[in-house]
Formats: structure tokens, C-alpha cells, sequence
């Protein structure tokens, strides 16, 4: 009958394995089934992916708020003559916009223009001067927010905005 | 020619199994990753088409950020930048409604006394954000769709004046990188 044995790494005797520890079934290992898991996993992965919208990188155009008179313009302010600029549609379905500069003669297109007259006005004058956008209810938010963008670019101080109450 | 354990396994009948633990836990992080940025990006700021001026001036300051009551104002029409061309213009122009950070519900802009309803819920959001921020420093940020109506926006900053906001900021999106 051979002698069951068992070599041990790094050791020089040889142990005996007894016949009963060698007819035991070896001891199931735990694996818990993840397929399931994976799958939904998965599932989540898909749904997120599908309706992830990155949004854009936006910020913040620091301004004034009307208040009684116009824009916010104080007693002191109304000292020095405004920047009035009014902006009224023009163009298919009244998407587009002018732009007029109380006593600029021209008829201002474009907010690249309106940019540089203001930028002209911020150097004769100083920014200092209030400057009030008012605009007719039917021309696109975008062109308020262009003016208003072009006014701060100006390093104009006092912007602000006139209502149709003011 | 060196040949893999998976290879060198399978050619001799036994069983072989991938490593599934880096690729579950990577999925992992995937699925937190989208979890946590679809919460911050809906919380209070409503998905809107916003302008991006000429030479944008628009600043994301943390301070903006921190002290402020937002007003989203949300257009009639889907807000998909990919369709926005081939809506009617006439539709787009028209404000659905007035989403205010903090409330649960948002104002319809046609509704019976809806600037009432505005002004009383910025000024429910004045008192419960701005704690000991004095006005100089809290704003009211207006967050409106490009293609509404200035007619539709004028009335939430006489509301927010009416409120008692001294500070107004108005969102757009900031000046691209140079090159893109």
C-alpha cells in the first residue's frame, strides 16, 4: 500500500496525509453569482450615458435693477447726462435688433458696433456715467443681454435698465 | 511565442474566467459620477438655452454663486439647442413659466396674479438665504431662455426690485477658451 505523503515548499520532511483527509471532498468555494449584478450595472450605465447632457460653462453679468426713475440711476447719477440706448426689432419674425445711442446719429447693427461706441463714449466721458438700456418688449432677450454684455465690457459702472413704468 | 494563461488554459480543456472586479469597479465610478452631476446640474437651474455675448463678459464667481435666489425663465418651446432653428419664433419668444430656486413649484407666467406670486415667493427666498448677507451682497440672478421676450423679463426685475433685491446679475454663457 503506498504511504499517502505531502510535500511541503521550503521544508525537508515529507508529512503524511491521512486516507480519510484525502477522500473528503474539497470545501466549495464562495462565489456569489454576478451576472445579475453586472447587468443591471450595465442597464444603469446605458440610461445615464443615453441621457447625460453636459451643460455649458455659464456665468454672471453683474448689473443694477430698476427702481423707482429709471435703472436704478440715483439723484446723484441723474447729475451727469445718461447713456441712453434703446433697442427696437427689425428683420424676419423680428429676430434681429438696432441699437440707437441718444445722441449718436448712426444706426447701430451689431453688437460689435454698439461695443465700440460705447468703448468711445467710456473714454470721452469716463465710465462713471450711468448708463440706461431700455428696450421695446418684443425685441429677444439675447440683444438685452448683448447691450448689457457690451455696457460692462465699456468698464461702464452704473448700468442698468429703464421699465415702461419708469 | 509567448502565449496567455487564458490561451494556454483553454487549449488544455480547463475552465478560464476574466478578472470582472477593475471593469465592475470602474462602472462603478462611471454610474456615481453621472448620479452626482445630474443633481447639481438640476437642482435649481433649469435647462434653458442661454446667450453667449460677443466677447462675453460673464463671470462664474464663487460668490455669485454662494448668495443668490434664482429665477429661471423658462420658454414655450422645447429647450434643444439642435431644434431651436425650426421652432416658430412666436412660440419661442413666449415665457412658459418662472422657476424660483427654493420653491417647489414654479409660477405660470399666464396665470391670475402671477407677478403677485413671484414677487411673494422672492421675497420668501430673500429672507430664508440671506441670513446675515447684507443686500450689497446678495443677488437675484435671472436666468432666462435667449429667445424670450424682453417683455416677458422685464417683470421679474420689477418684481425683484419690488422684492427688496438690490443686486441683479443676469446668466450667460462665459467667452470661450481662444481656439475653440
Amino acid at each position: 500500500m503506498a504511504i499517502s505523503t505531502k510535500k511541503i515548499l521550503g521544508e525537508e520532511s515529507v508529512h503524511y496525509v491521512s486516507a480519510r483527509k484525502r477522500r473528503a471532498k474539497p470545501k466549495p468555494k464562495m462565489q456569489p453569482p454576478l451576472t445579475p449584478m453586472i447587468d443591471v450595472t450595465f442597464q444603469l450605465l446605458l440610461f445615464f450615458l443615453l441621457t447625460f447632457t453636459f451643460r455649458q460653462a455659464e456665468g454672471q453679468i453683474p448689473g443694477t435693477l430698476p427702481e423707482q426713475g429709471e435703472g436704478g440711476i440715483t439723484a446723484k447719477d441723474r447729475l451727469e447726462e445718461p447713456i441712453r440706448i434703446s433697442l427696437r426689432p427689425m428683420g424676419r419674425e423680428r429676430q434681429d435688433v438696432v441699437y440707437e445711442i441718444q445722441g449718436y446719429a448712426h444706426v447701430i447693427k451689431s453688437p460689435q458696433e454698439l461695443g465700440q461706441v460705447l468703448q468711445g463714449r467710456a473714454t470721452q466721458s469716463g465710465t462713471e456715467v450711468p448708463v440706461i438700456i431700455k428696450s421695446r418688449g418684443d425685441v429677444q432677450w439675447r440683444w438685452v443681454v448683448e447691450a448689457f454684455n457690451q455696457s460692462v465690457r465699456a468698464k461702464f459702472k452704473n448700468v442698468g435698465f429703464a421699465t415702461h413704468t419708469s | 511565442m509567448a502565449e496567455s494563461q487564458v490561451y494556454l488554459k483553454a487549449q488544455r480543456g480547463e475552465g478560464f474566467s476574466f478578472n470582472m472586479t477593475p471593469m465592475i469597479d470602474v462602472t462603478f465610478q462611471l454610474i456615481i459620477f453621472f448620479i452626482l452631476a445630474g443633481q447639481i446640474a438640476s437642482s435649481e437651474l433649469a435647462q434653458l438655452l442661454l446667450h453667449r455675448p460677443h466677447d462675453s463678459q460673464a463671470l462664474d464667481k464663487d460668490e455669485y454663486r454662494m448668495q443668490r435666489v434664482v429665477i429661471n425663465v423658462v420658454s414655450q418651446a422645447p429647450s434643444d439647442r439642435t431644434k431651436a432653428e425650426s421652432i416658430s419664433a412666436f412660440l419661442a419668444a413666449q415665457a412658459r413659466e418662472y422657476r424660483v430656486s427654493g420653491e417647489s413649484k414654479a409660477i405660470p407666467v399666464m396665470g391670475v396674479g402671477s407677478q403677485q406670486a413671484l414677487v411673494n415667493a422672492l421675497k420668501r427666498q430673500k429672507k430664508a438665504k440671506q441670513g446675515d448677507t447684507s443686500d450689497d451682497e446678495f443677488y437675484v440672478e435671472i436666468r432666462s431662455d435667449y429667445r424670450i421676450s424682453y417683455a416677458q423679463v422685464e417683470p421679474v426685475m420689477i418684481a425683484a426690485a419690488e422684492a427688496g433685491f438690490k443686486k441683479m446679475n443676469i446668466t450667460a454663457l462665459v467667452k470661450l477658451a481662444e481656439g475653440k
